[in-house]
């Protein structure tokens, strides 16, 4: 989840080796990750290609879920939902005050990437 | 006490599998989602064991849980009433002492309480209301302690 921006090849291979893990760990716990789900993230994030890493878990329903955080309290969590389609959470503070705008909803891979920009998040996601 | 709010000053922990922490081992919001079905979330009230120490009662919650308990797995603790004031979405959350009789087995679990008030796990509020929670986890226990 660091901002520091990162190689994205590094980037890539760190993704690969967590969701090996998250795999062996599922499996562990008696389920088994979404291929449509992992699909989907691999998709997103080679169209992001500047992208910071994320924290990846994974979630109980086998879909890959990835968490970008910034230190000005902005969130970013999307859930791959699989065929196309992602549940997000985003938190961002509003500008000169304490208050912080949190919405969730679920929206297309290409989708999601308009609702990052009208939340000014790119700069979370190093893009 | 069955069925009674917990205090706010009440603490309590909730076992967290390996999938759902993070690299750099924070908990994520996908941890305190309702399962299909359920109603709310399975926890335990460590001020039930009021003569114990910390680590005692940690040690009372993973004796008496009925999960299998992964050594990369967490137990993360909760303050109730910290955790209710967090934000206007976590104010209709409540946390209710709900005692596990001795069944099929297993020991009774008298510490048992779960979080209610949550959305339906699959819905993007309860995305939200999930990463909320996990902002207000105060402090992560190892779900197993080397013998």
């Amino acid at each position: 989840m660091s901002i520091t921006q990162e190689n994205p090849r590094k980037i890539h291979k760190d993704y690969s080796l967590r969701i090996e893990l998250l795999r062996s760990d599922a499996e562990d716990d008696g389920f088994v990750l979404n291929e449509s789900s992992e699909k989907d993230f691999w998709q997103y994030i080679r169209s992001a290609p500047f992208a910071q890493k994320a924290g990846l878990v994974l979630v109980d329903n086998g879909n890959l879920r990835a968490v970008w955080k910034g230190d000005d309290e902005s969130h970013l969590g999307i859930q791959f939902l699989g065929n196309q389609w992602v549940e997000y959470v985003i938190f961002k503070r509003r500008p000169s005050t304490v208050d912080v705008a949190r919405v969730a909803g679920r929206d297309t891979l290409d989708g999601v990437k308009r609702q990052i920009d009208a939340f000014d998040l790119t700069s979370l996601m190093g893009a | 006490m069955n069925g009674n709010d917990l205090p706010d000053g009440a603490h309590v922990v909730r076992y967290v599998k390996p999938t759902s922490r993070h690299e750099d081992g924070s908990v994520d919001g996908s941890a305190f989602r309702l399962r299909s079905g359920d109603n709310g979330l399975s926890v335990n009230w460590l001020e039930y064991f009021s003569d114990l120490t910390k680590a005692q009662q940690l040690d009372e919650v993973r004796r008496l849980s009925r999960l299998t308990m992964r050594k990369r797995g967490c137990l993360a603790e909760l303050g109730v009433g910290a955790t209710k004031q967090y934000s206007p979405e976590l104010t209709a959350l409540r946390f209710v002492h709900n005692p596990l009789a001795t069944e099929n087995g297993y020991e009774a679990d008298p510490s048992h309480s779960e979080i209610t008030g949550l959305p339906q796990g699959d819905s993007p509020q309860a995305a939200l209301i999930g990463d909320l929670i996990a902002e207000c986890i105060q402090a992560i226990h190892p779900a197993l302690i080397d013998a």
